[in-house]
């Protein structure tokens, strides 16, 4: 196959970076998109010119690193898959592709595709911590949980963070993420304890970060190469109203 | 009280806001479109429904004003807030744009609401306030308003017919992801009920805004005269 490129460069953050075309030739249609990138990149370095930089870790769709726009949709628009693991025959011979970083005020670009998703780390960490009991290892059922649940927060935990939603979102939302990250221990027994804290704490620090609001076009959900349900957006909606009406600080000495 | 400041603030408090806002100016649609449907039923039914209107028990008539007046200043005041906080979240946009499933309804939230909005200010202006040119009557003669007269004389110009036509069926486009939208903002979503709150709503909607707008039309082509 032979492609045309239209990649984003930007040398840094300060930069401010422009689409700039390339010559993809012999592309097998069984490689990856990232592996076809790698040949451009070959061809680049024997150039003498600067390989183009794009994150990638796992290259099999768990890691969440190998984060691009490509036409316009987030890890190509297949249904369900990374960019690591969209293939060239997903693509005619001839085409012509764009390739942009996500674009958000949150996520600044680092280095041509790659970008700063620090964004989503603070939103972990303002999360906290879940309770566990330490002592003697405790028994292993000693804690009820209906499969249903179960399955519910492991729908949710699915989730691997490469920003997907916010790319894919018309105002850079993040509220798939979030609904994600709150929602797998909201569905759990242990979660229970800091549960109205968490979901204050981890919307708070979305807002902090620039994110966009949600509009419920429900475009992050079909962008989602783990295909999070919205379902999990009004999980947090319900879960935030509630902390925001009703949870209190400690009682405290009158 | 700060928490109720900070809360509004938030992106979800927002939502919950323009939710609950959205669905109260729904509720007062119902009752406004429903009242107005008595055009149907002759210059007698009509104004006798508006003089029973001016005529309800402790000022309700001024309790309802008050309070659509504050959902439709707050729903409008942070529908804007919402869109510019939008636009700032994505200072670039893309060279190559898509779109996977967000509908047409849902991504033209603002530009529909700007015109329902213009379209409230005029409707106000011609019905309420009296400021657009009208040589008819304002009274009937049992000396009550003359809202009948005032409402077919106008509709029988071409130009405001079709721009209440045309008014309502933007009405409808916005309702037709405002009314689903709002349970999700309100965190409904059901397996059992998305049924009533992805198409039954919006179906509501629908059906609302047609028969409003089935009144100028039927002033355009005499069936109310
Ligand atoms: C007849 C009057 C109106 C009704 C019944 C109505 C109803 C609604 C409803 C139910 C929603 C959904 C809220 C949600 O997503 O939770 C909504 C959203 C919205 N409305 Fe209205 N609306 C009206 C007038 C207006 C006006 C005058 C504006 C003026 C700017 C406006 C702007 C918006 C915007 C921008 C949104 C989307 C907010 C977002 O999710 O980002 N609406 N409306
Ligand atoms: S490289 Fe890990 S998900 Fe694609």
């Amino acid at each position: 196959m032979e492609l045309t490129l239209h990649v984003w460069r930007q040398k840094n953050g300060q930069d401010s970076g422009k689409m700039v075309t390339y010559k993809a030739r012999d592309v097998a249609p069984e490689s990856s998109f990232l592996e076809m990138l790698d040949q451009v990149n070959e061809d680049l370095i024997k150039q003498n010119d600067e390989p183009i930089a794009f994150d990638h870790d796992c290259r099999e769709g768990i890691c969440g690193s190998c984060s691009m726009m490509i036409n316009g949709k987030a890890h190509g628009g297949r249904k369900g898959t990374t960019t690591c693991q969209l293939h060239m025959r997903s693509f005619k011979d001839g085409e012509q592709i764009y390739i942009e970083p996500w674009r958000a005020k949150a996520f600044p670009v680092v280095k041509d595709l790659v970008v700063d998703r620090g964004a989503f780390d603070r939103i972990i960490s303002s999360g906290g911590f879940v309770s566990v009991n330490t002592g003697g290892v405790p028994d292993a059922n000693a804690i009820l949980i209906s499969k249903q649940s179960a399955d519910t927060a492991m729908d949710a935990a699915e989730c691997i963070g490469c920003g997907a939603c916010v790319a894919a979102c018309k105002n850079a939302s993040s509220m798939l993420f979030v609904a994600a990250k709150v929602s797998q221990f909201a569905n759990l027994p242990q979660g229970q304890p800091e549960r109205m804290q968490r979901v204050s704490n981890m919307v708070e620090q979305m807002d902090k970060e620039g994110f966009g609001n949600c509009t419920n076009y429900f475009e992050c959900e079909a962008a989602c190469p783990k295909q999070i349900s919205v379902g999990f957006i009004a999980n947090m909606n319900r879960d935030y109203l509630k902390a925001s009406l009703l949870h209190q600080e400690p009682v405290g000495k009158a | 009280m700060s928490w109720i400041v900070r809360l509004q603030k938030s992106s979800l408090g927002s939502k919950y806001i323009m939710a609950i806002t959205g669905a109260g100016l729904f509720v007062f649609l119902i009752g406004h479109i429903a009242g107005n449907l008595l055009l149907y039923f002759g210059q007698e039914a009509m104004n006798a429904y508006a003089l029973s209107l001016h005529h309800l028990p402790y000022g309700l008539l001024w309790v309802a004003r008050g309070g659509l007046l504050v959902f439709a200043l707050a729903h409008v005041f942070i529908a804007y807030r919402l869109s510019f906080h939008n636009r700032a979240a994505r200072p670039q946009r893309y060279q190559y744009e898509a779109t996977l499933q967000a509908s047409f309804a849902s991504r033209t939230m603002p530009y529909t609401g700007t015109l329902v909005l213009l379209f409230i200010l005029f409707h106000l202006a011609q019905f309420t306030f009296h400021l657009v040119a009208y040589n008819g009557p304002y009274t009937d003669s049992l000396g009550r308003d003359d809202v009948y007269t005032m409402v077919v004389n106008a509709f029988q110009n071409p130009v405001y017919s079709v721009l209440y036509i045309i008014s309502m069926l933007v009405i409808g486009f916005h309702l037709s992801h405002g009314l689903s939208s709002m349970w999700q903002s309100l965190g409904l979503n059901h397996q059992k009920y998305n049924l009533l709150f992805r198409k039954l709503s919006p179906l509501a909607g629908w059906v609302l805004c047609l028969a409003a707008a089935s009144i100028p039309l039927a002033v355009l082509v005499g069936v109310i005269k």
